[in-house]
């Protein structure tokens, strides 16, 4: 019996070591972005796989020939379609889906990297239904084919064109296509998705967390003065897309919140320079707007009316109800004078050396704003930047989503959205994986950064009205957030330790931790807003002396802070235990999206026999085992085995 | 591949075990015990030739150096168990004479190495071959260079032709051990050299290794033969000797 548990033991434990080697030279992972699963308080979207991750046979399709070459095709084994992003939207998806057996999408650049004209998968109007004009019938986004917000039932995948495995991918699946016999190439998706349901109840059964982040905001030459009016400068920090790791929004948000940096860094700059301006100016930076205006709704309910009940051990964290600053209670609602918003400026019309901005106005919906567009028409002109006032030309027009529309949404306050579209967007792949580095240009940010801090020193009465624009800042923020991680900024100012590829995605909200892009949004806006700097060297806040922050290793004064951009439907509850309170908002705000848990997201490659063989195998087994009873039969009549 | 093929390539491995273990060793209580000494011994071999393979670091990735050592192990532990059988055989023939009736019978010296040659094959293959196959049952198989057939197959066919040769070296081996003749005994230990090195062949080629391990699990089961039909231990019979009839008699 001994003997039995012992051998029974050595095999166990010879498996495990054998076992690891040879899942590797069997299964290939790649370097691979899922699209993820998300809730709203009425639905899911997005993507999952089933449990232990979907397999099939890799198939090219990277046309519209490609389709009916497929649907002729008539195979009975499930297929793992390796797509072009051409072909990214629902109708083809649904189409494909419905009509074979297929186990889920790989979406793969075709081998030139060229893009296609368009790809949006946002909504026609982004957030429609959260922001000022709830019935619109505006199109800001006509590119947009919603795929975002499907519930898809099996695993989408995106692999980068920089990985070099991306075109092995394509061959691979090509090479099947091309052959009949086997092996065949196949890949196996595992993102199984834990969100069995709307936001409610997977909070509930916690498998799943809200989104939002951490927006940040800078007071401008120094700490509040509170009887002066507020000019506030508006930028959203994040973006989206189908595959959030891959939400760079390079012209969608980057392009915004980088000139509204620098131009920080010159109004901070002329506030040294020329002394303090008639109006409080303050730069704003929103999470989350692409759910909702998470941040801005959150920041527009707190300066309004926020009772801390319990405040944290130093003094600017309030407990309960959570709130990660308390810095924001200086700021008065009534005050707001005028808003400016920086929207996409990435890519601007060029006639000659001269630029088209557009200056976007509701005076309907904010008396007094139809003022505006001339100070950034006056700036412009020294600049050869032509500002086109949008709402002379269209009677009703409406802003563009932006987050100006939270707090429109509580008071008419003078504001303005400058961006480089009169109606529609121009830019072609907003919210897709596209909107890259490449969709982008930094010399007309840099120009952009130029014309608002002009225009913004003016507004708020400096008595100069022309300052210089740190160029070199524009292009590396830029390198940052669309391009890579691994640069000088993050270095300085995160320690390095990141992933390559940079995402504007929002993530779940945690009250303790900080988005990379956010916390190096803040670090830089800090930096280029600090009053002064310590040489007493830190790695976290808590090594500094109350009021300064950690930025690039040392203690740092300044007036920048972080504010929580969570639903304002769902309260914190910091005290009992780290759950989420559905609040009196909870009905009326829609925007309580949450992100499902995962485990593991893998995407892996490997060879394939054909479903034939594993029966020829079978049948074999059978007769040779049969054959074999025979042949012991046989022998045993020359010598009795059986005899005892 | 799914189970279909999984346990198909279970079917194909362990035929002449299946076969063997329920014409042969399932008949007798006695055979049963000496099938699980023999794999308890192999299992030894290969824990000290991992000891071994460990505590030598150089070794560690120098293939044809760990087939010869561990192949060392595995016939010193072989015939370590021979002689502790030869000892146990002599109580066991005493016990007999004194007792007549004895729960099971004793089994002849053919019937027991089969069995204890089984236990060492059916371990060998559980070990190198069913732990690997486990992993066939997801979608992903493995193919060497240049082949259409899965190598989860290959080592179907070669788990076959080993759990048939651990048979049949024990038949050899016992008689070798007990004759004192070092040319059998050597043909046991130089045959297994053979097939093991045989399998490296696996990587590179495609049904190479395969196809030779089976001829040479035949040129074994003839020399087993005609180990069986002069063979004074296995004094009970011979396998198909048609012309020993007068040995018979004796």
């Amino acid at each position: 019996m001994w003997a039995t548990t012992v051998l029974l033991g050595l095999c166990a434990c010879v498996s495990i070591v054998n076992s690891a080697g040879v899942y590797e030279h069997l299964y290939t992972s790649v370097t691979s972005f899922p699209c993820t699963r998300l809730a709203n308080t009425t639905n899911l979207i997005g993507c999952t796989s089933s449990k232990n991750g979907d397999a099939g046979e890799l198939w090219p399709i990277q046309s519209e020939a490609d389709i009916d070459d497929f649907h002729n095709h008539k195979s009975r084994t499930a297929k793992i379609i390796v797509l072009s992003p051409s072909l990214l939207n629902a109708k083809i998806i649904n189409k494909l889906y419905s009509e074979s057996k297929i186990a889920g999408f790989i979406v793969s650049p075709t081998g030139n990297d060229t893009y296609p004209t368009s790809l949006s998968l946002e909504e026609e109007h982004p957030n429609k239904k959260y922001g000022l004009y709830p019935n619109s019938t505006v199109v800001w986004n006509p590119k947009g084919n919603t795929l975002s917000y499907d519930q898809i039932h099996i695993p989408v995948y995106y692999i980068p064109y920089t990985d070099y495995v991306t075109e092995g991918v394509l061959e691979k699946a090509k090479s099947n296509a091309h052959t009949d016999g086997y092996p065949k190439w196949g890949a196996r998706l595992s993102s199984w998705m834990a969100a069995s349901g709307p936001t409610s109840t997977c909070l509930r059964r916690t498998q799943c967390d809200p989104l939002g982040g951490k927006s940040t905001w800078s007071a401008i030459g120094g700490s509040i003065d509170q009887s002066k009016d507020i000019v506030l400068l508006v930028a959203h920090l994040d973006a989206t897309a189908l595959f959030h790791d891959k939400a760079i929004g390079a012209d969608a948000t980057v392009s915004g919140k980088v000139a509204a940096i620098v131009a920080a860094k010159a109004l901070s700059q002329a506030y040294r320079s020329y002394g303090p301006f008639n109006k409080q100016v303050i730069v704003a930076l929103f999470d989350g707007e692409s759910w909702g205006y998470l941040g801005s709704k959150r920041f527009v309910r707190d300066i309004q009316s926020f009772n801390c009940k319990q405040r944290g051990a130093t003094e600017d964290v309030c407990l309960d109800p959570y709130s990660i600053s308390m810095a924001f209670k200086d700021i008065q609602f009534d005050k707001i004078d005028t808003i400016v918003e920086i929207g996409m400026v990435g890519n601007l019309q060029t006639t000659g050396g001269n630029t088209t901005l557009y200056a976007h106005t509701d005076n309907t919906k904010a008396p007094g704003s139809s003022a505006l567009p001339a100070f950034f028409q006056a700036a412009g002109q020294s600049l050869n930047i032509t500002v086109n006032d949008v709402a002379s030309s269209h009677s009703a027009a409406e802003l563009p989503p932006s987050s100006v529309m939270s707090f429109l949404l509580k008071k008419p306050i003078k504001s303005v959205v400058i961006a480089e579209h009169s109606g529609p967007y121009t830019n072609p792949y907003y919210g897709s994986h596209l909107d890259d580095f490449k969709n982008i240009n930094s010399d007309h940010v840099t120009r952009v950064a130029q014309l608002i801090a002009n225009t913004v020193l003016t507004l708020a009465g400096s008595s100069s009205s022309n300052v210089s624009i740190d160029a070199n800042l524009t292009s590396q923020l830029i390198y940052c957030f669309s391009n890579s991680f691994h640069c000088d900024l993050t270095d300085r100012y995160l320690g390095g330790g990141l992933p390559v590829y940079p995402t504007q995605y929002t993530g779940v909200w945690n009250w303790g931790s900080v988005s990379a892009q956010s916390k190096l949004a803040h670090d830089v806006l800090f930096d280029v807003t600090k009053s002064n700097t310590t040489n007493t060297a830190c790695s976290t806040a808590s090594d500094c002396a109350v009021g300064a922050d950690c930025i690039a290793g040392n203690c740092t004064y300044g007036w920048t802070h972080y504010h929580d951009a969570l639903s304002i439907g769902l309260d914190f509850d910091y005290n009992g235990g780290g759950g989420y309170i559905e609040n009196d908002e909870w009905d009326k705000n829609g925007a309580t999206w949450t992100e499902s848990r995962w485990d593991s997201t893998v995407l892996e490659i490997y060879q394939a026999d054909s479903p034939s063989s594993e029966l020829v195998v079978l049948s074999f087994g059978v007769v040779i085992t049969l054959a074999s009873m025979l042949t012991v039969w046989a022998i045993g009549r020359y010598y009795p085995f059986s005899r005892s | 591949m799914t189970f279909v093929g999984f346990f198909g390539c279970i079917l194909l491995a362990f035929a002449p075990a299946f076969s063997v273990f329920l014409l042969v060793i399932s008949r007798n209580a006695q055979l049963i015990i000496l099938s699980i000494g023999g794999s308890f011994f192999w299992l030894l071999s290969a824990l000290l030739a991992a000891i071994w393979w460990y505590i030598i670091p150089p070794l560690r990735t120098a293939y044809p150096w760990i087939i010869i050592c561990s192949i060392i192990f595995q016939e010193a532990l072989r015939f370590g168990f021979f002689s502790l059988y030869v000892r146990a055989e002599k109580g066991f023939i005493a016990e007999r004479e004194r007792q007549t009736a004895s729960l099971t019978s004793h089994p002849d010296p053919l019937r027991a190495n089969i069995a204890i040659g089984w236990g060492a094959g059916v371990a060998h293959s559980l070990v190198s071959y069913v732990t690997l196959l486990w992993e066939y049952s997801g979608p992903a198989s493995y193919f060497s260079h240049n082949c259409s057939v899965s190598i989860f197959i290959v080592m179907a066919v070669q788990s076959f032709c080993f759990i048939v040769l651990h048979m049949l070296w024990s038949i050899i081996g016992y008689e070798g051990f007990v004759s004192r003749n070092p040319i059998k005994m050597s043909v046991v230990v130089l045959t297994h050299l053979c097939a093991s090195f045989l399998t490296m062949l696996n990587m590179a080629s495609c049904g190479a290794g395969m196809s030779m391990v089976v001829i040479l699990t035949l040129g074994v089961s003839a020399y087993t033969f005609y180990v069986c039909r002069g063979s004074r231990v296995y004094h009970v019979s011979c396998l198909p000797c048609f012309n020993c009839t007068e040995e018979r008699q004796k």
